[in-house]
């Protein structure tokens, strides 16, 4: 067999990538609702809904990207529904986003029984896989040209979306309301901040944007679906926003480390003598090592914050005794 | 206000559970019959097949699914099947066909333990098990087939062999069992057997048999590393295989049913794991009073409950394949029966991993 180092590839990153695709953008949107204050755990269902709709519009319209389209708009319809339901009727985050889950996954199962007749996967031969693109000039240049280049549209738009949220978190005023409401929803009221507004919006917002990612599986990277496509992927980005820090740039790095998990774990079985099924828990394994890794570093902040707290306390003490 | 949230919540839940209903639990479909024999009088046997996962794996459970339209259309015999949703729905559903009082109830791919245990618990049910239950002995009233695929397998693995043109090899298979391996080894050893410099790719998904994006990437990561078919024995994470191959124009073999037509030009043949004729055989048994429960019943390519898709008459290869791949295919077929003639003659031994110890297993894992 080949050595073990052949496995760190341009491909190795390339297929990574698109394994992370799905949950960079979920995640996203995941990380725009905790910074909004408003835990949204239904990533998973929204994520699903767009896998879904996705290749039942792009089968009924005939036009993969138009799928796109309505996937993302039904995504962003499941995460008003979750605002409102939150708002107006002030139902618990987390029993609504079970509610979500667990519906969606039956209902897109029903009504594709129910249109397609009794399948657990279906897909169509006039349905169009969206194509990839290969970037002019950035695929001219070695070795970061076949990195960086050859995905599809939805893989740009997941880099382009990290970026922007960046901007809009941390450089533009609207981002700034977010981040108010998410630290301190009364204080950002009383300056006049709509703070259900906000939070609506990045629902709706993180809808839109896993949901893409569900499109992604199904019309992105396969050609069908099946029964729970997104097999936990919502999960893993709820993971990786906390291990981002909910920071956009954090986040996507988050995800990329777990795409990249997954495809090292399919690729080194071929290089190593070590049991396949030990190979396999390697990416559930990076995923606990990160989950520990987020609770030690709560842990040092708390610490840190204790003992800052102490010491000011002594030196009040000090003071007051001095006097 | 609070009221309003309450029954929104109540909403939720029972919709909620509603849909589970509808896509799991007991959603018995009625399969065929009706139609034909509406007017046919009292069925004398009732019986329930219970599958692992939802019916559309266009695969395994499909395959025995058909088994059951095939009994309710040709036995005298009302057969339901009852659909799960994995592992933990199995015990639930085996209970609630034990209740309804099918006279056989069919498990399909159950663990193993647990299947013997609801069989001592009801010792006057008649329980059977359309495919391989690994245990040293059955209780009284269950019966097991066990399809030897490693022989169809091997005919695959010929096939291959016979035209790669970059010599390396790929299976994408569902987990590493001695179960799953029959597939792999036999594979393998048809392969070397016409290539003996040929390599073979194993990668396994870690019994992750609903995961296509997966077995896509698996696939691919074959497929780079230089492999030009590549087999997949991994349900329907299998479908990304399928797909793999179509995305990058190289070939694939399918699995369990005939999938030649999933990707047409793209599958070279499937090899066949007649589950459908052993979930017919044991409601045959039991309406022509047979059935002997507590025996292993072992079917295999002699049998014609195990080959290739060709044996069926598939054609999909040879109607869009591109033309240098289907030029070799006379060859493939010539090999394939010379091998056929050989193993059905006993002159030669196909690796079972089952049997780890044997000569020709030690050859093939040696490796």
């Amino acid at each position: 067999m080949t050595g073990f180092f052949s496995v760190f590839t341009v491909e190795l990153l390339n297929s990574g990538i698109r394994l992370a695709t799905p949950v960079i953008l979920a995640a996203l949107g995941g990380a725009l609702c905790n910074k909004a204050g408003v835990l949204n755990l239904a990533l998973e269902s929204m994520m699903l809904m767009g896998a879904f709709v996705g290749i039942v519009s792009a089968y009924f319209v005939g036009n993969s990207y138009i799928g796109l389209l309505i996937a993302m708009a039904s995504g962003g319809l499941l995460g008003l529904v979750f605002a409102f339901l939150y708002h107006k009727y002030d139902v618990d985050l987390v029993i609504l986003a079970i509610a979500f889950n667990l519906i969606i996954q039956e209902l897109t199962v029903y009504v594709m029984r129910v249109m397609f007749g009794n399948v657990g996967s279906w897909s169509d031969p006039s349905i169009n896989r969206i194509p990839d693109i290969e970037i002019p000039l950035i695929k001219d240049i070695p070795v970061l040209g076949n990195i960086l280049s050859g995905y599809n549209i939805i893989v740009y738009f997941s880099w382009a979306v990290t970026i922007v949220m960046y901007l809009v978190l941390y450089k533009m005023k609207f981002g700034r309301h977010i981040r108010a409401v998410g630290e301190n929803r009364e204080a950002a009221e009383t300056v006049g901040i709509n703070a259900v507004r906000i939070q609506t919006m990045a629902l709706i917002i993180s809808g839109v944007l896993s949901a893409l990612g569900g499109a992604f599986l199904s019309i992105g990277h396969l050609k069908l679906f099946t029964r729970n496509m997104s097999n936990g992927r919502g999960w893993t980005a709820v993971a990786a926003a906390l291990f981002g820090a909910n920071h956009p740039i954090g986040t996507a790095l988050a995800s990329l480390f777990f795409g990249l998990t997954e495809a090292f774990a399919v690729r080194i079985q071929n290089v190593t003598d070590l049991p396949p099924n030990l190979v396999e828990l390697l990416p559930n394994f990076a995923t606990l090592i990160v989950l520990i890794f987020i609770a030690l570093r709560e842990k040092l902040r708390e610490n840190n914050a204790r003992r800052r707290f102490r010491a000011e306390l002594r030196a009040e003490e000090q003071q007051k005794a001095a006097s | 206000m609070n009221k309003r949230l309450l029954a929104i919540l109540a909403i939720l839940v029972v919709g909620s559970l509603l849909f589970t209903a509808c896509g799991s639990a007991p959603s018995t479909t009625e399969e065929a019959a009706p139609a034909a024999d509406e007017t046919a009088a009292e069925p004398e046997f009732t019986c329930a097949l219970i599958t692992p996962n939802p019916l559309g794996d266009r695969s395994f459970i499909d395959s025995s699914a058909r088994g059951i339209e095939q009994a309710n259309a040709e036995l005298p015999v009302k057969c339901d099947i009852i659909e799960t949703n994995g592992v933990s729905e199995h015990e639930a559903a085996l209970r609630g066909a034990v209740a309804e009082g099918y006279d056989l109830v069919l498990g399909l791919a159950i663990d193993a333990e647990l299947f013997a245990n609801l069989a001592n618990e009801f010792p006057e049910q008649n329980f059977s098990s359309p495919s391989e239950l690994f245990l040293d002995q059955l209780p009284a009233n269950l019966v097991s087939y066990q399809v030897e695929v490693h022989e169809a397998s091997f005919l695959a693995g010929l096939v291959a062999g016979t035209m790669t043109d970059s010599k390396i090899l790929g299976v994408v298979n569902g987990g590493d069992s001695p179960a799953m391996n029959q597939f792999t080894y036999g594979f393998k050893q048809g392969v070397l057997e016409v290539c003996p410099d040929c390599q073979v790719l194993v990668s396994y998904l870690g019994f992750d048999f609903s995961n296509p994006t997966l077995g896509l990437e698996t696939a691919l990561a074959q497929y780079e590393q230089g492999a030009d078919i590549v087999y997949q024995v991994a349900g329907r994470s299998g479908e990304g295989v399928l797909e793999a191959a179509a995305q990058v124009g190289k070939y694939a073999i399918g699995v369990d049913s005939n999938q030649d037509y999933i990707q047409p030009g793209s599958i070279i043949t499937s090899v066949i794991k007649r589950v459908d004729q052993t979930t017919f055989d044991s409601i045959a048994s039991v309406v022509n009073g047979t059935f002997e429960g507590g025996q292993f019943i072992t079917k295999g390519m002699k049998d014609g409950f195990a080959g290739l898709s060709w044996d069926e008459g598939s054609t999909a290869f040879e109607e869009s394949g591109p033309a240098d791949m289907v030029a070799k295919l006379a060859d493939a077929k010539a090999v394939v029966e010379e091998y056929r003639a050989k193993i059905l003659a006993g002159e030669y031994a196909v690796c079972d991993s089952l049997y780890p110890d044997t000569p020709e297993c030690v050859a093939v894992i040696g490796e």
